[in-house]
């Protein structure tokens, strides 16, 4: 690949750019200017000085901290598994991670309650569970693939030279992974220290993280000075995470295919130890979702498809003929240009980190941000900043593809540059030194190469666009809500019916997304990589 | 590569044409239709909603979001430019926040001189009372039958050891049936209601997000561990009117001396594009039709006297003798005061 020019990249770069400012800076400044309007700095003192706000800190990173080390510990071991031994299940066990990843958050935590029950669910282990659930395949993915390019000659050499089977993984395989472990953690913290949609629905109004005070603190006690405090506190917070993670992943090792070479399980101790870690994280990504389709399935304390017979009526009171299949196309519709606008802003934003430059790195960086902040904030900075007559986007449809985006594009942008580092450079210079055009060029050299990783980024997108909850429930609409704002409103509602209703969209919504992203994989998987940090 | 990038650049622009251009706001200046700015658990009564758009030509579009507390909030949030043309689900709990705001217009329809004065709290004729319902401690008979206990009979039997573990409330500062309970505490302990809630902690209540939370999830009657609920005086008629398979009286009943009214109130948003349909829509509410389809579309009482309430509401639900009662003004100047010491009590 040719390298394109500073200029060219800072061109490519406006684009993605552009559409960060707009769719999180502007509506993040236009919430904490409205929000600090008439507010003292006394005010703020008292916040900042408060035991209760440092605890509250505390409590939130001690429950990230927890997850992310509990993560580590089942995806390490995966991660090597998957790269080091064959056995039956291997890519069932990847797949399954990586479904766990793209199920919207509140199927995975109602799931979560029916399997251990309502009273007993409301605690820190559970929500810890529950990250681990969705996190576990950034941990694994991100080291495995690491893994791999390491090879096993050195861990083989290092046993020769007398260590045992464990030293010998510790000395080579993890300290050679070492940036990547931490690099993914720091990740996967993130994504725990801003949960909003499993703390709120495991911990019911008990459990309080930062990011549960700042929705309660806007939305309930509408202490907008407080909750805008809150949110600077947040935002420092994911900052120093953010440039923690790009002084641990600066030295990105160079993507090439290492044909790995991998042995069969052998004796006893090790096959225990494997089907333990496959379980666990099988267990884990699945379980939840196989509870929610068993309890939307049983009426009355037998089993019945009347909860799915009962989609195709109306919903009550919506002022019209709002059903679940036209919630249901809707919702297809919105992530569909979800997923659109995500790639157009992925592709430039790709090309331009794929070199690894100073403005790579930063741009890589400026794009996680909304990854990790309240989207319950990004949501009411939409109503706040695009309210002007001038340009309402309020009620406007595009405004929930647009925030989608936001939260989808950096995943996409995380599949498409390895593969834009993978495309051989040799095989474009001996392309053109033949005299190949450049639209041939690109059709055979460029598109092979990243196509497999533009259907992976496309798939990704939709599921995490269709299953968004946070932002989306925040921007209202009239006439065609979305699958997750019918649970909400179905979970609203009196009754056993409507309960049954919401299960049986919840499975409908995590059969959506499951499939979607395991078919793309399937296909374009062996060749790709999604969710790596 | 630097086709590839053309091309790139080139389909960005494309997309951004296309979300420009596909940006006509379905809800901006259509004049047949009006939009109700509403919480995410209201039900139009779809009969009179029908018959208003037949008569008027006007639609009912809803904005319907969030809990109660929530939807208000982010009206207040929007004074001046709001989502809709009318407001409806403010409460006697949240209402001195509503009138400090300059959110909302004066406007009174004429059938409201026939609604009871006891509805009435508005003094500048802004927020017109539509419905009235009762949030109060319901139980579960036959958990109670079984266990042979005596069901508690008020606030103060619920901190009884004999009733350890049995109770779900919802988050005060999260739900606005919790809110309504904690004010119904207040209302009755007065300056005893923080030692009330350290004695109801001990005795091991639990809390829920949300009322379905609480009800779907924690209720007995619906499979939970917890056959004590904060719900409404209504809840036994919807139990019955949303069962999945028909079933001949409900399982649940109500503590009648527990019960705090709840007045919702409807209003007209400053700023509405649709100002003369908004007061046609807020006079639809008081009439007759409309009130005679609030207690099956979202088991409330009217206001209006007279209508008819129909056989479930005959037959099941409460319409509490002596509710406890808090003022909009007491409310107003403590709310905060209170969810601050019901936050760390709970905590």
């Amino acid at each position: 690949m040719s390298r394109p020019g500073r200029l060219r990249l800072a061109v490519l770069a406006a684009v993605p750019v552009a559409f960060v400012v707009a769719t999180y800076f502007w509506p993040l400044t236009a919430v904490i200017t409205r929000s600090f309007r008439g507010s003292s700095g006394s005010m703020i003192r008292q916040v900042i000085g408060a035991g209760s706000t440092w605890r509250l800190l505390g409590i939130t990173a001690l429950q990230a901290a927890a997850s992310t080390a509990v993560a580590v510990v089942i995806g390490v071991p995966a991660a090597w598994c998957h790269a080091r031994l064959q056995y039956r299940g291997r890519q069932l066990v990847w797949a399954a991670a990586g479904i766990g990843f793209v199920l919207p958050a509140i199927v995975v935590a109602v799931g979560l309650r029916s399997v251990v029950g309502a009273d007993r669910v409301c605690s820190w282990t559970w929500v810890i569970v529950a990250h681990v659930a969705v996190n576990v395949a950034v941990i694994m993915r991100t080291v495995g693939t690491r893994f791999m390019l390491i090879g096993t000659e050195l861990e083989e050499a290092a046993r020769t030279l007398g260590r045992s089977k464990t030293a010998a993984v510790a000395a080579v395989s993890i300290r050679g992974s070492l940036d990547a472990i931490v690099g993914a953690s720091l990740v996967v913290f993130l994504f725990c220290l801003t949960s909003f949609g499993i703390v709120l629905t495991i911990g019911g109004g008990t459990l309080r993280t930062i990011e549960i005070e700042i929705w309660l603190q806007t939305t309930r006690l509408y202490r907008l000075d407080v909750a805008a405090v809150l949110v600077c506190l947040q935002f420092l917070l994911v900052v120093a995470a953010l440039i923690a993670h790009g002084l641990v992943t600066r030295s990105r090792a160079p993507i090439v295919s290492v044909e790995v070479t991998r042995r069969r399980v052998a004796g006893w101790a090790e096959r225990l130890s494997v089907t333990t870690i496959s379980a666990t994280v099988l267990t884990l990504s699945l379980a939840p979702v196989a509870a929610l389709a068993i309890r939307s399935l049983r009426v009355d304390g037998g089993w019945s498809w009347l909860n799915y017979s009962a989609l195709s009526r109306p919903l009550v009171g919506s002022g019209g003929d709002i059903t679940i299949a036209g919630a249901l196309w809707s919702s297809v519709l919105v992530a569909v240009t979800s997923t659109a606008i995500s790639m157009a802003v992925a592709l430039p934003a790709a090309i331009v980190i794929a070199p690894g430059g100073r403005l790579g790195r930063v741009l890589d960086a400026t794009l996680l941000i909304p990854l990790a902040t309240s989207a319950v904030t990004v949501g009411f900075g939409f109503l706040l900043g695009y309210s002007s007559p001038a340009l309402d986007l309020r009620s406007a449809w595009i405004a929930i593809p647009l925030v989608e985006s936001a939260i989808a594009a950096p995943l996409v942008v995380r599949v498409l540059v390895p593969s834009f580092r993978s495309i051989d450079p040799r095989l474009v210079d001996a392309a053109r030194s033949l005299g190949v055009s450049r639209w041939r060029r690109f059709a055979t050299v460029v598109l092979p190469t990243i196509s497999p990783a533009v259907g992976v980024g496309l798939a990704l997108s939709f599921a995490v666009s269709v299953g968004e909850f946070g932002a989306t429930s925040v921007l209202a609409r009239t006439t065609s809500p979305t699958l997750p704002q019918v649970i909400s409103r179905l979970l609203g509602r009196p009754g056993s019916s409507n309960l049954g209703r919401a299960l049986a969209v919840s499975t409908i919504l995590a059969l959506l997304c499951a499939v979607v992203f395991g078919v793309a994989e399937r296909f374009g998987g062996r060749r790709t990589r999604a969710l790596e940090f | 590569m630097k086709r590839m990038i053309t091309a790139v650049v080139l389909a960005t622009a494309l997309a951004a044409t296309a979300i420009s251009c596909g940006n006509d706001s379905p809800s901006s200046a259509s004049p047949k239709s009006v939009t109700l700015v509403t919480y995410s658990g209201y039900a139009l009564p779809e009969a009179a909603a029908k018959a208003f758009t037949k008569r008027t030509g006007i639609k009912i579009k809803l904005v319907a979001t969030d809990d109660a507390g929530a939807a208000l909030n982010r009206v207040l949030l929007q004074a001046g430019s709001p989502e809709g043309d009318v407001f409806f689900g403010v409460d006697n709990t949240f209402l001195g926040r509503a009138q400090k705001s300059d959110a909302f217009v004066k406007y009174s329809p004429k059938a409201n001189d026939d609604v009871p004065r006891e509805f009435q709290l508005d003094e500048a004729a802004r927020f017109t009372p539509i419905d009235e319902s009762s949030v109060c401690v319901d139980y579960d008979q036959s958990w109670f039958a079984a266990h042979q206990l005596a069901p508690p009979t008020d606030l103060q039997s619920l901190t009884d050891p004999k009733y350890k573990d049995l109770l779900v409330v919802e988050d005060a500062a999260a739900s606005s049936p919790g809110l309504a309970f904690l004010a119904a505490t207040h209302a009755e302990f007065k300056g005893g209601t923080d030692g009330y809630w350290r004695a109801l902690k001990a005795n091991g209540v639990a809390i829920a997000a949300s009322w379905s939370d609480a009800w779907e999830t924690r209720f007995t009657v619906s499979g939970g561990d917890r056959p004590l609920v904060v719900s409404y005086a209504s809840s036994p008629p919807a139990e019955v009117v949303y069962a999945t398979t028909p079933i001949d009286a409900p399982k649940s009943a109500v503590i009648t001396s527990t019960c705090f009214r709840q007045i919702e109130f409807a209003a007209v948003l400053a700023g509405a594009p649709h100002l003369d349909a908004a007061k046609q829509l807020v006079d639809e509410m008081l009439s007759p039709e409309w009130q005679e389809g609030l207690p099956l579309s979202n088991f409330v009482f009217p206001v209006l006297p007279g209508v008819t309430l129909p056989a479930e509401f005959q037959r099941w639900a409460v319409r509490p003798p002596a509710p406890l009662e808090v003022s909009v003004k007491e409310l107003d100047d403590h709310r905060d005061a209170w969810l601050s010491s019901w936050r760390d009590i709970t905590e």
